[in-house]
């Protein structure tokens, strides 16, 4: 065992949810380290970017390792299971906000015009990634889910298809006809893409 | 080799990330090209997904609210605090029950439940009924045993009246009872000389039969009241006697209330004999008292010498008017 500054940073994440369910709140802080920022950043994204909506969420999620411990299966890997809860939670949403869908997006375009006026630094630096979020707010919930957690949660095809209770053939399936549908949309900003990539690699 | 030859429609991912278009296998090549028109698409997309996976550094990760944290800590520990619940998650938490949080199994265990609830609960009605019909069985077991008793006392008390209260003695008895009346015919007038030359009349003249004189009518009377009395006196007795036998064996062995009913008019009997024996003795008494008198004032106010035979049947008439 590692010697770190909490005895508990060498567990595994599921040994340390059987902890959190014997009601060790060590346990649940390193946990909470661990996921905390992953998830509220996976709520944002998926949110349409509503920081509020998304702070809600990340609590109300580990609320319920708090309050419902007992709702974990030991036999599944804890990131899958998490990850889980919070898909079905923004499955949830997406069926309660099917009307104000639209709003969302207005008010995240308006978000993103601000942000990209902060700085001309930062507007080249994004640039990209906010044609990528507009574009992305144009795909289906489904294939918005599977591009987020395939590319920003960097979590495996096995994973996602637990997640999302689908087989590895469909996530696949999907990632492709993402990348397709992105690619025909993000034409545009190749040349901004390629002289990003130029600057990152002048950098190094 | 081979292995590389057999792919998936899902693998094309991996030839993007791996192989320029060039590089592809002959195989790969014919695959790729089913689902990606041209060189400068595969490219293209080749090009995307490496910015795609390289999104996340440069995306921009936002920092969670440390209130977040603050608030589930508090939770956790006003959690910690409720002692059954962690007795309760702890009760079952070695064990895997997820297999029984299902509605296959929710609904037969709930329709059990509710079951074994309507059970007990028409048991305990049936029981606390029991309990309230044994009550009565025993409060009416005390009550017949009260009144056996009472009819028990009733027949002590009855078989002593009947043995020391005389039985009533009706009106018809004592009419009954009476001598027939003797006719006096006389057929001539008589003068008192005719009277006092005339021998005494023979007891066996049948047209004159009786000796009208004072003491022996007084006599008579006395003898014929007595004779009342006597049979009066004997119908009662015989009364009596069916009274006693009445009382020791007619009473049917029937039902607690027949016996009551039956005990109360025996009773009433013996009340009613005894009242009506009162009242008999006593009107006999008056009437002997009146016969005697009245006969006897209406022979003391005329000679008996010179009586004639219309004084006697008026004396017959006033006795048996009285009567």
């Amino acid at each position: 065992m590692a010697k770190g500054k909490h005895p508990y940073h060498s567990e595994h994440d599921e040994e340390l949810m059987l902890l959190v369910a014997k009601r060790d709140q060590k346990a649940f802080e390193v946990l909470y380290d661990r996921y905390g920022k992953l998830m509220y950043n996976y709520f944002h994204r998926m949110l349409w970017k509503d920081k509020e909506k998304s702070r809600d969420f990340a609590q109300e999620l580990f609320m319920k390792l708090v309050n419902k411990p007992h709702l974990y299966d030991p036999s599944r890997p804890f990131k899958t299971w998490l990850y889980s809860v919070a898909h079905n939670m923004c499955k949830n949403e997406y069926a309660k906000s099917e009307v104000r869908k639209v709003a969302h997006k207005e008010i995240a375009r308006d978000e993103h015009f601000t942000s990209g006026a902060e700085s001309q630094k930062k507007m080249d630096r994004t640039q990209f990634m906010d044609k990528l979020s507009e574009a992305l707010l144009g795909l289906d919930e489904i294939k918005r889910q599977t591009f987020e957690l395939r590319f920003n949660q960097e979590l495996s095809i096995i994973e996602i298809s637990e997640i999302m209770q689908v087989s590895e053939g469909t996530v696949k399936s999907r990632l492709f006809y993402i990348l397709k549908d992105l690619n025909s949309k993000l034409k545009v900003f190749e040349g901004i893409a390629i002289w990003l990539s130029v600057l990152i690699f002048v950098q190094f | 080799m081979k292995d590389q030859l057999k792919y998936d429609p899902e693998d094309i991912e991996s030839l993007l990330l791996h192989k320029q278009y060039n590089e592809l296998f002959e195989d790969e090549r014919e695959f790729v090209l089913q689902y990606i028109g041209s060189e400068e698409e595969y490219e293209s997309l080749r090009k995307t997904l490496f910015e795609l996976h390289d999104a996340p550094e440069r995306e921009e990760w936002l920092e969670p609210d440390p209130s977040i944290k603050t608030a589930l800590l508090a939770e956790f520990a006003s959690e910690e605090q409720s002692g059954f619940k962690v007795w309760l998650n702890n009760l079952f938490a070695g064990i895997n029950l997820d297999w029984l949080r299902r509605p296959a199994f929710a609904l037969p265990f709930a329709t059990a439940c509710i079951a074994v609830v309507l059970v007990v609960f028409i048991n305990r009605n049936k029981e606390a009924q029991m309990a309230a019909n044994k009550d009565t069985l025993e409060t009416v077991n005390q009550s017949a045993e009260s009144e056996d008793s009472t009819i028990e006392s009733s027949r002590l008390f009855a078989e002593n009246l009947s043995s020391n209260v005389l039985p009533p003695a009706p009106a018809e008895a004592l009419v009954s009872a009476l001598p027939e009346v003797k006719t006096v015919v006389m057929t001539d007038e008589v003068t008192n000389e005719e009277i006092a030359e005339s021998p005494a009349p023979a007891a066996s003249d049948s047209n004159y039969s009786e000796d009208l004189s004072e003491a022996n009518l007084s006599d008579d009377f006395e003898s014929e009241t007595d004779k009342v009395v006597s049979a009066a006196e004997g119908k009662e007795s015989v009364m009596l006697k069916q009274v006693e036998v009445k009382d020791q064996s007619d009473i049917p062995p029937t039902s607690t209330s027949t016996k009551i009913a039956t005990n109360n008019a025996q009773m009433r009997s013996l009340s009613n004999a005894e009242s009506m024996s009162a009242v008999s003795i006593e009107q006999r008494n008056l009437f002997s008292e009146t016969v005697v008198g009245t006969a006897g004032a209406q022979l003391h106010l005329s000679d008996p010498a010179v009586a004639t035979a219309s004084q006697v049947r008026d004396v017959f008439d006033l006795l048996f008017t009285a009567k």
